[in-house]
């Protein structure tokens, strides 16, 4: 990540592709504020979404379409500031919308058209020239896997084709963004699995910069490379999911405890303390000790050592998103009440 | 792109690549759209039964050119100019396939649209709704050119290039009413068929809004006219007041000639002003996420 978000002077010149800083981001929302009526859907989220693939995560309701609504300008906060590309979508949607793809969570094609048209058609309407857009229609249905068929009328396509249709019209104009609500949404395991791979392939390989809205954590933590969670309205987590992933990993070592006391077990947990070590938990004759780096590994076995602890057996645990995702809003229910975890 | 080459030999490297030329902005938005559109309504590159109603239509519409022409080169001598039609006795003609073209052919431009929730990937291009409803618009009265424009206009040319049309004073004001004419009708009935469109995503429905509009309304305005004998119940019928307004343009007084012209043609504008608040109305609000 780095380098500078490009403005274009005027909209309908050359589009080069999208650098930007991870201080500002692809986007950026601050105290963002949407109402539905009596329903508050986003409450002061704070966010930045930067280059690469982005999970945006969140329970249904939690207002993810919603925030896709608002960088796409089809609707205006009620309080916040959004900035895509640094650009306002409200008031710049016209710049905003030509540089993203966007793929909605439900079945949005015409049956009745062929794919080939539909996907020209989209390349079109994103400023793509005429001669131009058949080729890459062309192309994008191929790097999707829908090359050979192409020219099939789409509401002939089973669910999975038709997914990768939306995913071939959301890339087809080399967007700096592309937005994907929900695409795994009716799609089997397999049909799935093809689908995340796709979505790696459009960050890595294309090097385009994806949003990608789910409410499944498994999704998210095997094809994203950051996050953001969105919970109760508010962004509870925008991170890298490494970093992520990496806060909170713990070493596991099941002892062998010669008489099963609990005060053989605080001894030994005081050694691994005076050692240095943060022991985060010990119940039974497991000990749970913070992982820092591999060097851990020494200093544990060392302690070990010095307390006299047979070992029985001794594994890191990662951390998983949905540890985090448990974790993040906790907090918030914590902070929305009021109370100390 | 092409890699190497060695006589007529090349090596094309396709694939997925990035776009760094000029992109056409809002204006090619409304153009693409235009044309995708006008080849629904028309059912091009779509199966034989999209094609089917519109082909039969506008074929309705050019089969008394065709005749008058035919009649013209068969028997030029027994036929006289008087027995060949005035441009606005034409359209008594083809109203029904008028009719049929505005009812089944154009909501083929709004509703699937909405149907198939296509709406959400048009508006996440740089059309807003406005630039939207234009390009719609266009495609729509484009394609109803083929049967309110083009018809008449084949037929002056025909009957003039057989020495048998207006003189060659009149054949240019003639044309100019013609395409003039042909425009107004184009604009007022897609007016009235996006209008009717817009309040429903099934095309069978706003078909019958379509039909419904046309058979009530004259059914009322005739009611009321031969009630009160007052000419302006006419104003009431939507598919009477172009075609009234229409033959004052080719300088006939009408079936209803004690309404001033002036008249005529502030309900005309009146009418196509409701039918566009109401696309207007209908599209403001239109939720294309949730």
């Amino acid at each position: 990540m780095g380098g500078e978000v490009k403005v274009d002077p005027a909209f309908g010149a050359p589009t080069p592709h999208l650098t930007a800083p991870a201080s500002t981001g692809v986007i950026v929302a601050s105290d963002l504020v949407k109402r539905w009526g009596a329903n508050t859907v986003l409450d002061r989220a704070s966010f930045h979404i930067g280059t690469g693939v982005t999970g945006l995560l969140g329970a249904n309701g939690a207002g993810k379409t919603t925030f896709f609504g608002m960088v796409l300008g089809f609707h205006e906060g009620d309080g916040g500031r959004l900035r895509v590309f640094g650009l306002d979508p409200i008031r710049q949607g016209s710049e905003v919308r030509a540089r993203i793809g966007y793929s909605p969570e439900h079945d949005a094609l015409p049956v009745d058209s062929r794919a080939h048209d539909f996907v020209r058609h989209v390349a079109e309407l994103h400023g793509i020239p005429s001669r131009e857009a058949i080729g890459r229609a062309s192309d994008a249905l191929f790097e999707v896997g829908l090359g050979e068929e192409r020219f099939r009328p789409i509401g002939t396509m089973s669910t999975g084709q038709k997914q990768r249709v939306k995913l071939a019209q959301a890339i087809v104009h080399d967007p700096s963004l592309v937005l994907l609500d929900e695409p795994t949404n009716g799609l089997d395991p397999v049909q799935r699995q093809q689908m995340l791979a796709l979505i790696r392939r459009c960050g890595t390989v294309l090097g385009l910069n994806v949003v990608v809205s789910s409410h499944l954590l498994e999704e998210v933590e095997r094809t994203c490379e950051n996050v953001v969670i969105l919970a109760n309205g508010r962004a509870t987590t925008d991170a890298v999911m490494a970093d992520l992933q990496e806060k909170g990993n713990e070493i596991s070592v099941d002892l062998a405890s010669p008489d099963g006391s609990s005060a053989w077990l605080a001894g030994v947990t005081s050694v691994l303390t005076a050692s240095g070590l943060e022991v985060v938990g010990a119940s039974g004759s497991v000990v749970r000790v913070g992982y820092i780096d591999d060097a851990t590994f020494d200093r544990l076995r060392d302690a070990l050592v010095l307390a006299g602890a047979p070992v029985r057996s001794l594994s890191r645990s990662r951390r998983t998103l949905a540890d985090a995702f448990l974790e993040a809003s906790a907090d918030l229910a914590a902070e929305l009440l009021g109370t100390d975890r | 792109m092409t890699t190497g080459s060695s006589g007529d030999t090349r090596i094309h490297d396709r694939g997925y690549r990035h776009y760094d030329g000029e992109r056409t902005g809002s204006a090619g938005a409304i153009r693409t759209t235009v044309r995708y559109t006008f080849g629904r309504i028309l059912g091009l590159r779509r199966g034989a039964r999209a094609k089917a109603l519109p082909f039969i239509v506008v074929g309705i519409a050019y089969l008394p050119a065709i005749v008058f022409i035919g009649i013209g080169v068969i028997v030029p001598k027994q036929i006289s100019a008087a027995s060949i039609p005035q441009v606005w006795e034409y359209y008594g003609f083809v109203i029904s396939a008028i009719l049929l073209f505005i009812a089944f052919a154009a909501p083929e431009a709004l509703c699937p649209d909405r149907r198939f929730r296509v709406m959400g990937v048009y508006l996440s291009s740089p059309l807003t709704r406005t630039r939207y409803l234009f390009a719609k618009f266009v495609a729509v009265a484009g394609a109803l050119c083929f049967v309110t424009l083009l018809p008449p206009l084949l037929m002056i040319v025909g009957r003039s290039l057989q020495g048998q049309g207006p003189s060659s004073g009149e054949l240019g004001i003639t044309i100019v009413r013609i395409i003039g004419s042909g425009l107004m009708l184009a604009t007022f009935f897609a007016l009235l068929a996006l209008a009717a469109s817009s309040l429903t995503d099934r095309k069978g429905f706003a078909s019958s809004a379509i039909v419904l509009v046309f058979v009530v309304g004259g059914a009322v305005s005739s009611a009321l006219f031969h009630s009160t004998d007052n000419h302006n119940a006419i104003l009431l019928n939507v598919f009477t007041v172009p075609f009234e307004f229409l033959r004052r343009v080719f300088g006939n007084a009408g079936d209803h000639p004690s309404i001033p012209t002036v008249l005529l043609g502030l309900v005309l504008c009146g009418w196509a002003s409701l039918f566009a608040s109401i696309v207007l109305w209908r599209y403001r609000s239109l939720e294309v996420t949730r």
